[in-house]
């Protein structure tokens, strides 16, 4: 047998159907995340390990063409996939979406050689990366300014600042952002960014209600040198609006999955309370018809997710805002069914509500959603 | 009450009311200049930068290692820059003068 057709056998044997990737993530959620989850959630254990035998499961590159088993780069299947470890524990969904995220915006650089370097290994799961985008998606709606700034200097740029509440960090993992020229703030970078290098310090300063195990860090600039290699783009151009609509599409990962374990902790509230649940206005046969005409809805926008024209925006981001109001719904409905029992400290009940309350304030938050919606339809 | 001015990147001067024990950075945000103060005072962003007027420097609490460390990634930084959630306010601060960065 030739080289070639040696290299192409092999590709075979490796391929995957959809089902039996989706069917050995969310088996091995259901095994490593549920004696986990309590510990992930509150005491802020950073699940490296779960992450790392969920990316081998196939997790983190469904959406990515070089990296996926499939027989081909499907955003859909991310979203799914996600959604299946979600539904044990949105913390490890949360950093799911920040990995995959990362991977999507080496999936649409023109950087070749960064892509080539870093893409296999956030893609597999040996290599960490979160998304330093809250600041500048919120800058470019006209919410926020940047807060990192650039000066140019032989072979990269010198950039000072901090970017609060960055994702799935710790030392030596990868983030992406944007920086902003101090001295022409209409030219914009688009970077790579790796923690611990010279002149780049996380720090945990903060303590949040939910998701404590999420890597979760204040990221701060001193003089940090990034290199020409580094740059996603540069200057920015159409980068960000290229991967936002898939970035965006891929959180509602995060809101299905409690929206399913929301509908799963109604239905065990109706063994014993049933009789009297059934006076609940919404209960999980709603949600469950809701959510899977929402995931119709997402998957048909995944198949195309480097559209940019304002139709497609908009539809992008009536899902994200449908998933997290569902979330939200489905949440507060699922301790109405429990009643007091969902009202106890360590209740799966009381953590789907403050997961819910993530989806809804993670960038971009309902109000910044519902604000670039009303942009659009003034358009 | 103590009265505290904070000057505008437009040069404007506000003169503030603040209780004992209130952080500059919340005084300035109840007054609706642009304070962001986004971590809430946990030392986690330096959206609260001020430059205190030379001649109230000295009298501010010595500043921190954390509060050094984040006034160090400021690309704007004056040498009496301080983070406002850092600067509690007391009697003996009565006229305090800041002003916000360009």
């Amino acid at each position: 047998m030739s080289a070639g057709l040696a290299s192409l056998a092999a590709v075979e044997t490796t391929m995957a159907t959809p089902q039996m990737v989706l069917d050995g993530i969310r088996n091995r959620a259901r095994a490593e995340l549920p004696s986990q989850v309590d510990a992930i959630d509150r005491d802020g254990v950073y699940p490296r390990e779960i992450m790392a035998s969920l990316g081998a499961e196939g997790l983190f590159s469904s959406h990515l063409h070089a990296q996926t088993r499939l027989a081909r780069a499907d955003l859909g299947m991310a979203i799914r996939s996600m959604a299946a470890v979600a539904a044990e524990c949105m913390s490890t969904g949360f950093c799911t979406w920040c990995q995959d995220a990362n991977g999507w915006y080496l999936e649409n650089t023109a950087n070749t050689a960064l892509r080539e370097r870093l893409q296999p290994g956030i893609g597999s799961g040996a290599v960490m990366a979160g998304t330093g985008m809250s600041n500048p998606m919120k800058t470019l709606s006209g919410i926020e300014s940047f807060k990192l700034k650039a000066t140019r200097v032989d072979g990269g740029y010198i950039v000072s600042g901090v970017l609060p509440w960055v994702s799935n960090l710790g030392q030596g993992h990868w983030f992406a952002t944007v920086i902003e020229d101090a001295t022409d703030p209409s030219h914009l970078i688009f970077a790579m960014v790796q923690c611990g290098q010279i002149g780049v310090e996380i720090r945990q300063n903060a303590r949040f209600v939910a998701l404590e195990g999420t890597g979760t860090y204040s990221v701060l600039f001193r003089r940090a040198f990034i290199a020409d290699e580094m740059l996603l783009a540069d200057p920015i151009g159409d980068a960000v609006k290229k991967i936002l609509p898939g970035v965006i599409m891929l959180q509602t990962g995060m809101g299905l999955g409690v929206i399913e374990a929301c509908i799963q902790l109604m239905r065990e509230s109706n063994r014993t309370h049933g009789a009297t649940n059934q006076y609940l206005p919404k209960g999980p046969g709603y949600f469950e018809d809701a959510a899977a005409g929402l995931l119709d809805d997402i998957l048909r926008l995944a198949a195309t997710p480097t559209e940019t024209d304002a139709g497609f925006r908009k539809q992008v981001l009536s899902a994200r805002l449908r998933t997290s109001e569902m979330a939200l719904e489905a949440a507060q409905s699922a301790l109405l069914h429990a009643g007091s029992r969902g009202y106890l400290q360590g209740s799966p009940v009381n953590r789907r509500l403050r997961e819910s309350y993530f989806v809804a304030i993670i960038t971009p938050s309902i109000r910044h959603l519902r604000k670039e919606l009303a942009g659009l339809e003034a358009h | 009450m103590i009265s505290v001015v904070v000057t505008d990147r437009e040069g404007v001067a506000h003169l503030l009311k603040a209780r004992p024990g209130e952080s500059l950075m919340q005084v300035a945000r109840a007054a609706d200049l642009p304070v962001l103060g986004e971590c809430n005072g946990s030392l986690a962003c330096a959206t609260c930068h001020v430059i205190v007027d030379p001649d109230w420097a000295a009298r501010l609490a010595a500043i921190s290692e954390d509060e050094e460390d984040m006034l160090d990634t400021v690309f704007s930084l004056a040498a009496t820059s301080r983070l406002s959630c850092q600067i509690r306010l007391s009697a003996d601060l009565d006229g305090l003068r800041v002003a916000l960065p360009a």
